[in-house]
């Protein structure tokens, strides 16, 4: 049986209201005046070699506010590893590049 | 642009829509009534269920002209007149049937649809009827014990 008092008692989540009557106010829900909309371009291809990105035709769009690419986020990014490990030969762990967005 | 016209919870609503929108846009972004959530937007998930006309739907899976006249049920018409969380509701609420919240509506919207027509399920009937509402907290043995509870069941089910 569960407790209902006291350390290890569950305990009702106050949250839980807005979320069981719909008034979560998700990301997604929220509408304001204004507000920009961002989408994200993905690769087209499973596995490919990025050369270059060319914004020209985006950046022309109408309602187009900006257009990001990997150049706008230089020395931004990357998931440091706290414990770095060596393997059975004492060479250093292969650290993944983590770019905010892809890279060529 | 043509007016679709539906009652939702209880009340007569109208709004302006193109033939390809969906019953779910209509209620989000006509009606600003955001507790239907688009979670897959390809009908796998069930974030987006509401009742129209008694039956459980994917709004995402129905054009809103569809709905044209009918009634439609959805998350913000499930609390008591008075404000207080229906039986389904709380019993999520104590059995913590959700986490993050995102599958809830749906969650308690096939609830619902699936009591009206059996209010005593098996567990196993439970658990197939949600065959259709993916939850990503992995809450589902809690979402099948409130249900059970909300059906005036016990809820010390087997799988525990």
């Amino acid at each position: 049986m569960p407790k209902d008092h006291g350390i290890g008692a569950s305990s009702k989540r106050r949250e839980d209201i807005r979320f069981l009557t719909g008034t979560g106010n998700y990301t997604d829900d929220i509408n304001l005046r204004g507000q920009a909309h961002v989408v994200f371009v993905r690769s087209q291809v499973a596995h490919g070699r990025l050369n270059k990105v060319d914004t020209r035709d985006a950046e022309k769009m109408p309602g187009v506010i900006r257009v990001f690419t990997a150049k706008d986020f230089e020395g931004v990014g990357g998931i440091p590893c706290g414990w770095q490990i060596t393997d059975r030969a004492g060479k250093p762990m292969l650290e993944p590049k983590h770019p905010v967005l892809a890279e060529g | 642009m043509t007016k679709v016209t539906m009652i939702v919870n209880g009340k007569s609503v109208s709004a302006e829509t193109e033939g390809r929108t969906l019953l779910v846009q209509y209620l989000r972004e006509g009606l600003g009534l955001t507790g239907t959530h688009v979670g897959c937007d390809t009908s796998q998930c069930g974030a987006c269920v509401v009742h129209v006309n008694g039956e459980a739907v994917k709004s995402c899976t129905m054009f809103a002209a569809e709905a044209e006249g009918a009634e439609v049920t959805t998350i913000e018409g499930m609390a008591n007149p008075d404000g207080s969380l229906s039986v389904i509701q709380q019993a999520f609420q104590d059995h913590h049937g959700l986490q993050c919240g995102f599958c809830t509506p749906g969650m308690v919207m096939s609830a619902a649809a699936l009591l009206k027509d059996n209010p005593r399920p098996t567990e196993a009937e439970v658990r197939a009827y949600l065959e259709g509402n993916i939850c990503r907290c992995t809450g589902y043995h809690n979402i099948v014990k409130a249900i059970m509870a909300a059906s005036g069941q016990d809820v010390a089910i087997a799988a525990e």
